[in-house]
């Protein structure tokens, strides 16, 4: 038990747990068997014996149970029922239509019924059971509030609340401007351009995965991957000083950690190159402004020349599709940068303190 | 049964999702019903309910006790007078109808009149106001139109009037004339009721207990929010606040609404178990006549613990122990409250909360705990590391001796020895170990630590000044200890080899000075004769006082301990240093500063000497020896220790408590732990740790209960929550106090005296009371400033009490000192400074005076010259020559002390010559005495000032004329012979 706990607390972290959940995610898309009903049991089963049977754990009941949490581990099971029932619902779709018939949702909008009482009568119910639950909830679960909030002593660790602790897992990575400022702007900035971008009618009033691969997998990395994931890590993995705990691991406030991150600019000058750093900004960060060059304006451009991609620059026509690149690769850079400071230590690829600007 | 049908127009199965409807809709009712339950039922109010019933039986039982004390006859006797009335007045009915339907009839007419008289009322101040304005509009018409209406409308209502005042003396009268006619029956009643008062009483208070069916609907659930009897309890408490770091919040204390009976009294049986037991000693805390009334301190002010909260737990009780903890988890479902930073103190320590407003008093009356841990504090020198920002701690001596001039006083073998470990040497001493800990036991440690300790002896005698004394005469070892006991000496000093310093507790006065064994192991014969001679001479600002000791009694004095030796001590070898590792800690310290290679050569360049003083003064610095002892280079150095200013309000994640698991997780517990085993918190951390990183507070030794008496003081040290205005430490008079006091546990006065009912601590060798120092109750009201300051400048300008052993030393006090004793005195005994000089007196008052003077034989104990006594009378019954009271008592003292002596010092062998009666009055035995055949010729003399026996007899009966005649004898008499 304690070799199984010892094994979960390591690849917890970021590194293998990230690694794991990109490769888990792609391997569960590709599998059809698991977006089933037995399928979707299996899991609900896992889940449920993993949050129990860790739950014999001190350590990870205190985190798991501590009443601030409860409702992350709720919002796992939601997401995970969402994902399925979507999937569920679109490849039972997907495979109507491979047959001729007509999906689910077209057969069901043949029939109409009433507002009264199907629709409200359902709705009172949910509202009723909903109501019950709630106050319930907090009856068995006290407010988690603290001691009175003292300026000169700050809680350790101290945490957003849970809706931002993807934004404070950013932060682990990037500069505060980029985590705080840029990225949750281009966040919602591209949410709300979405429709605009992606104008294929297809899916529209219908579950389907077939149709609409490349937008469901970008939409779910995203969110799934990206989103949620750094948010379960933000409340139930970070511990004092932010320091990373497995979900077994004793939260030691002492517990200590290297900090020996490396600009890009030092790697590439000093480490490779072997001469010391330039004194002008420009200089010292040309490589990494090169990189980010590259990578916002050569690539965008490559990609469209690339037989993959052309296609939808086809469909979308440049405006479209260069925005959408845009925004897709400003995504990709947290990913990117994430893997970068786990193989090499990078800080900063582009690190000008000179205008405070640090990317 | 068949499926049921779909309907078409239905997309759900009905009949399911009207069951599912049914079965929700019944879970959120009782869901419903059980939110209702859960806010209605708070443990507070089965606490309120059950004391309430426990009060009423109690309640019951009294009254049945006063039923039982009736006496039945009594009862029965004055019920069958009642009845007797009640018959009388039977007979009388007829009349009685007629009376009461004449008062009905005029009681509606009263109502008449009434009504009709305050309409006209009205009607006329509407009248009037209508003519001021007719008035100012100038309509001569109008005016008069009006005015005759005012007119008309006075008169009606003056007739009105009347006649409502002819039918209410009416009523009266006929209401009179109907009680007079009963007034049989209402006196029998009256006595009834009288004697049946306590017992009706009690049977009123246990009826307003009983459970009636209001009772149970106006506390129902949902239903009690009108006028419930189990109520939330409180008050609210300005000026002391809680500090929520943004903002104060004055506290609400809702404790009593658990704590039913601790405002109360009468609830301090054994029955009587918490919460529901009076709070302890009423005269001091929580009675409306006591200095803190709960509805001006409350609770939590001095006890902490969450004011508001109204839930065991959340309240911040804390336990004091595990079995009070697994006890109170069982019973009363207890938590660890993990962010309430002021838990409820334990009862233990529960003194802690006097702290917050009495900081600045030196010694609080009435604690057990406090004073004893911070006389304690002093004499340990905690003070001295750590700053404790309370005037009780500020501006205090160094507790340990100078090391200005140490190189002529011990031997750097002895300094090495004793700074290894000091208990090895004196085992009472207050003097902790620094080295060979527990967190410094590894063999490199332990060389590291030898190197260390030679180091601070080379650094301290290379800044010492050297001299030789020369050798002490000789001395008899035998007369020394006879003077060492009786002189003064053991005021402050034991020499006592077996003694432990905890045997001492709680009266350390006797430690104050050092316990004087193997003396001749430590000193020369020299120093210590030229030292016990005038201890100035060696260090100026020693606290150490002379005791004007001739050549002689110093040379018997210095025989008698230096006769103490430890051979085997003196033969302890000391070990070599491992020189290596000197130097790497050495360059452990230089490279702090410089860079490796730079500190390399500048080790280099030094030779042995150099590198001993340099570490030696690294070390010093480590270990911030400079706190204790006054040492050349560290005059200005900052103290090293942690700042306790406020520790007792440090949040409870800033204590380190390392990988010690089996202590609680308390300030109490860590800092009882810690001040017991220092270095603990290093357990397992020796290899990991830097050896300069390791914790470095010294162990002293600390037995449990002195542990526990520091931290009920350390605890104190908390955060201001009390306003300022509000703190009993801040007005002149406690400060004076305070202090005196200081100075006065500074110098060890207790260890001669009496003071505030504390010290006598040399009682324990002088077995004689009468040889005893005195007690200086009422000292203030007692002596002239003047006279004092001058004494304490010089005790040996005066001897009062020539029969005794022991003196009272010369401390060399500064003006500033002597200022503060005497202003202590006169602020305690509530006296003014100065005084005028008293009028000559007359004649008479003189010459009865002199004769009562002799009559109660004042001359028997107050010998009239300097000789040493008279016969018969022993040592305890001698008190000062009355020669010199003139220019040392306060002349307004005298006579008020000849009164009633005991009332200023309570066992004083001073007679009380008038007896104290119930009424606070004074009686002279004088004039009967005067009768008596044997004081006839004294009464001849006084009658020559009298003009009858009669006046004669009312002035010795008047107990205030006497005293004052006495006090006249000894001032104009007595002085002048």
């Amino acid at each position: 038990m304690e070799a199984i706990k010892s094994f979960i607390n390591t690849i917890s972290y970021p590194q293998f747990s990230f690694t794991l959940s990109v490769v888990l995610f792609v391997a569960a898309l590709k599998t059809k068997k698991l977006w089933t009903r037995t399928g979707g049991w299996i899991m609900l089963v896992l889940v449920t014996l993993f949050f129990a049977v860790g739950s014999l754990d001190e350590n990870f009941r205190s985190v798991v149970a501590k009443p601030d949490n409860v409702p992350i581990v709720m919002m796992i099971y939601l997401a995970g029922f969402f994902w399925w029932l979507s999937m569920y619902k679109a490849i039972k779709n997907d495979e109507a239509t491979e047959s001729g018939a007509p999906t689910f949702e077209k057969s069901e909008s043949e029939d109409k019924v009433f507002t009264w009482p199907d629709l409200v009568f359902s709705e009172l119910i949910c509202m009723v059971v909903l109501t019950a639950g709630l106050v319930v909830w907090s009856i068995l679960l006290k407010a988690p509030l603290e001691e009175p909030a003292n300026l000169s002593v700050a809680p350790n660790p101290s945490k957003a609340p849970w809706y931002f602790l993807g934004l404070q897992e950013m932060l682990v990575y990037f500069d505060p401007w980029m985590a705080g400022v840029v990225l949750p702007g281009l966040i919602v900035v591209g949410l709300m351009a979405i429709p605009y971008i992606d104008t294929n009618p297809k899916g529209n009033g219908y579950y389907t995965f077939k149709e609409r691969k490349t937008e469901i997998v970008l939409f779910l990395f995203g969110y799934l991957v990206l989103w949620v994931q750094m948010i379960v890590i933000g409340t139930f993995l970070r511990g004092p000083n932010w320091n990373l705990f497995g979900p077994f691991e004793f939260w030691d406030i002492n517990k200590v950690v290297p900090l020996v991150n490396v600009d890009l600019s030092e790697i590439i000058w000093i480490k490779m190159l072997g001469v010391g750093l330039p004194s002008h900004w420009l200089l010292r960060e040309s490589f990494g402004i090169l990189l980010l060059i590259g990578y916002f304006i050569v690539l965008p451009v490559a990609m469209a020349k690339m037989k993959y991609f052309k296609r939808f620059y086809d469909q979308m026509g440049s405006a479209r599709y260069y925005t959408g690149v845009l925004l897709f690769l400003t995504m990709m850079l947290l990913p990117i940068k994430m893997f970068a400071r786990w193989m090499f230590n990078l800080k900063y690829i582009v690190h000008i303190q000179e205008f405070f600007l640090n990317i | 049964m068949a499926a049921p049908k779909k309907t078409p127009d239905r997309h759900y199965n009905f009949r399911g999702m009207n069951a599912v409807f049914a079965w929700s809709s019944i879970a959120l009712l009782v869901t419903t019903l059980w939110m209702v339950w859960d806010d209605y039922a708070k443990p507070w109010k089965r606490f309120q309910a059950e004391f309430r019933e426990r009060e009423r039986q109690q309640l019951a039982a009294e009254a049945e006790t006063e039923k039982a004390k009736l006496n039945q006859n009594e009862v029965a006797r004055i019920q069958q007078d009642v009845a007797n009335e009640e018959v009388t007045l039977e007979g009388k009915r007829g009349e009685f109808d007629e009376l009461e339907a004449t008062l009905i009839k005029i009681g509606k007419n009263l109502y008449a009149a009434d009504a009709r008289s305050r309409t006209t009322k009205s009607l006329l101040d509407t009248e009037r106001f209508q003519y001021d304005s007719a008035l100012q509009s100038g309509d001569e018409e109008r005016i008069a139109k009006r005015r005759a209406e005012v007119e008309r409308l006075a008169a009606k209502h003056t007739e009105q009037r009347n006649e409502l005042e002819a039918i209410t003396e009416l009523k009266k009268s006929l209401e009179a004339e109907i009680k007079n006619k009963r007034s049989g029956l209402a006196d029998a009643e009256k006595r009834l009721a009288g004697l049946r008062l306590g017992y009706d009483s009690l049977q009123e208070r246990v009826a307003k207990l009983d459970k009636k069916i209001d009772y149970f609907l106006l506390n129902a659930p949902l239903m009690d929010f009108v006028l419930p009897a189990l109520k939330i309890d409180q008050v609210i408490l300005s000026g002391l606040y809680n500090d929520i770091n943004f903002t104060d919040v004055d506290r609400v204390d809702r404790c009593m609404t658990c704590h039913l009976a601790a405002t109360r009294m009468g609830f301090e049986g054994e029955e009587w178990k918490q919460p529901f037991r009076s709070h302890p000693r009423p005269k001091l805390f929580l009675s409306a006549s006591s200095p803190h009334p709960y509805t001006e301190f409350g609770c939590t002010t001095c006890h902490g613990g969450l004011d508001r909260a109204t839930d065991f737990a959340r309240a911040g009780h804390s336990p004091i122990d595990d079995e009070q903890k697994r006890g109170w988890i069982e019973k009363w479902g207890w938590e660890k409250q993990k962010y309430l930073d002021t838990p409820i103190l334990p009862a233990k320590y529960s003194e802690a909360g006097c702290i917050g407003c009495h900081a600045g008093n030196v010694w609080i009356s009435g604690s057990e705990l406090l004073d004893i841990g911070r006389q304690l504090i002093d004499k340990m020198g905690c003070y001295a590391c750590h700053k404790i920002g309370y005037e009780a701690y500020e501006d205090l001596p160094r507790p340990g001796p100078s090391l200005r001039k140490v190189a002529s006083k011990i031997s750097p073998g002895f300094a090495y020895k004793w700074i290894s470990a000091p208990r090895e040497f004196r085992p009472t001493t207050w003097m902790p170990h620094f080295f060979f800990q527990p967190n410094t036991s590894s063999e490199e440690n332990l060389k590291r630590q030898e190197a260390e300790i030679r180091a601070i002896v080379a650094y301290v005698w290379s800044q010492s000044a050297t001299g030789e004394y020369a050798p002490a005469p000789t001395g008899d070892a035998e007369r020394g200890q006879d003077l060492f006991d009786n002189v003064g000496c053991a005021g402050c000093h034991i020499r006592d080899a077996e003694a432990k310093r905890d045997d001492f507790f709680p009266q350390i006065n006797r430690l104050h000075g050092p316990n004087l064994i193997r003396a001749g192991s430590k000193v020369s014969s020299g120093w210590l004769y030229a030292w016990i001679k005038d201890p100035k001479q060696y260090n100026p600002d020693t606290r150490m006082p002379s005791l004007r000791l001739t050549d002689q009694e110093a040379a018997d004095i210095t025989a008698y301990l230096m006769s103490s030796r430890e051979p085997a001590y003196e033969n302890l070898s000391i070990p070599e240093v491992d020189k290596t590792v000197r130097d790497e800690l050495i360059l452990s310290y230089l490279e702090n500063n410089f860079t490796i290679e730079s500190s390399h050569a500048k080790l280099d360049k030094m030779d042995e000497g150099e590198r001993n003083r340099y570490l030696g003064e690294e070390t010093i610095q480590k270990y911030g020896c400079w706190g204790c002892h006054d040492l050349e280079g560290f005059e200005n150095a900052k103290p090293i220790g942690v700042e306790l200013t406020e520790e007792g309000s440090k949040p409870i994640h800033q204590f380190d408590f390392g990988h010690v698991h089996d202590v609680p997780h308390t300030r109490r517990d860590w800092i009882k732990t810690k001040l017991m085993e220092p270095r603990i918190w290093d357990q397992g951390k020796e290899e990991v740790k830097s050896y300069k990183e390791l914790y470095r507070m010294p162990n002293f030794g600390m037995s449990e209960r002195e542990a526990e008496a520091v931290v009920a003081n350390v605890l104190g040290f908390t955060k201001a929550y009390v306003l300022k205005s509000r703190r009993a430490d801040q007005n002149p008079e406690t400060a004076a106090i305070a202090a005196g006091r200081k100075l006065i546990t500074s110098y060890n006065c207790q260890g001669c005296h009496l003071i505030e009912d504390q010290g006598h601590a040399i009682k324990s060798v002088i077995q004689d009371v009468g040889q005893l120092p005195p007690n200086l109750a009422s000292q203030g009201a007692r002596v002239q400033a003047e006279w004092l300051f001058g004494y304490l400048h010089d005790p040996s300008s005066v001897t009062m009490r020539p029969w005794l052993d022991v003196r009272m030393p010369t401390f060399g006090f500064k003006d500033a000192q002597v200022n503060t004793v005497v202003s202590y005195f006169q602020t305690r005994d509530k006296t003014d400074a100065f005084l005028s000089t008293p009028t000559v007196a007359d004649p008479r008052h003189r010459a009865v005076g002199r004769v009562t003077f002799g009559m109660l034989q004042c001359a028997k104990c107050h010998p009239a010259g300097p000789q040493a006594g008279t016969a018969g009378v022993t040592a305890a019954e001698l008190a000062p020559s009355l020669l010199l009271a003139p220019g040392r008592l306060r002349h307004d003292w005298v006579p008020e002390w000849i009164k009633d002596p005991q009332s200023f010092v309570r066992g004083t062998n001073m007679p009380a010559n008038f007896a104290k009666m119930k009424d606070g009055s004074y009686q002279s035995p004088l004039a009967q005495a005067l009768e008596a055949p044997m004081f006839a010729s004294q009464k001849a003399e006084m009658m020559r000032y009298f003009d009858s026996e009669e006046e004669l007899t009312t002035f010795l009966s008047d107990p205030d004329q006497v005293v004052v005649a006495l006090r006249d004898h000894i001032w104009w008499n007595l002085s002048s012979n």
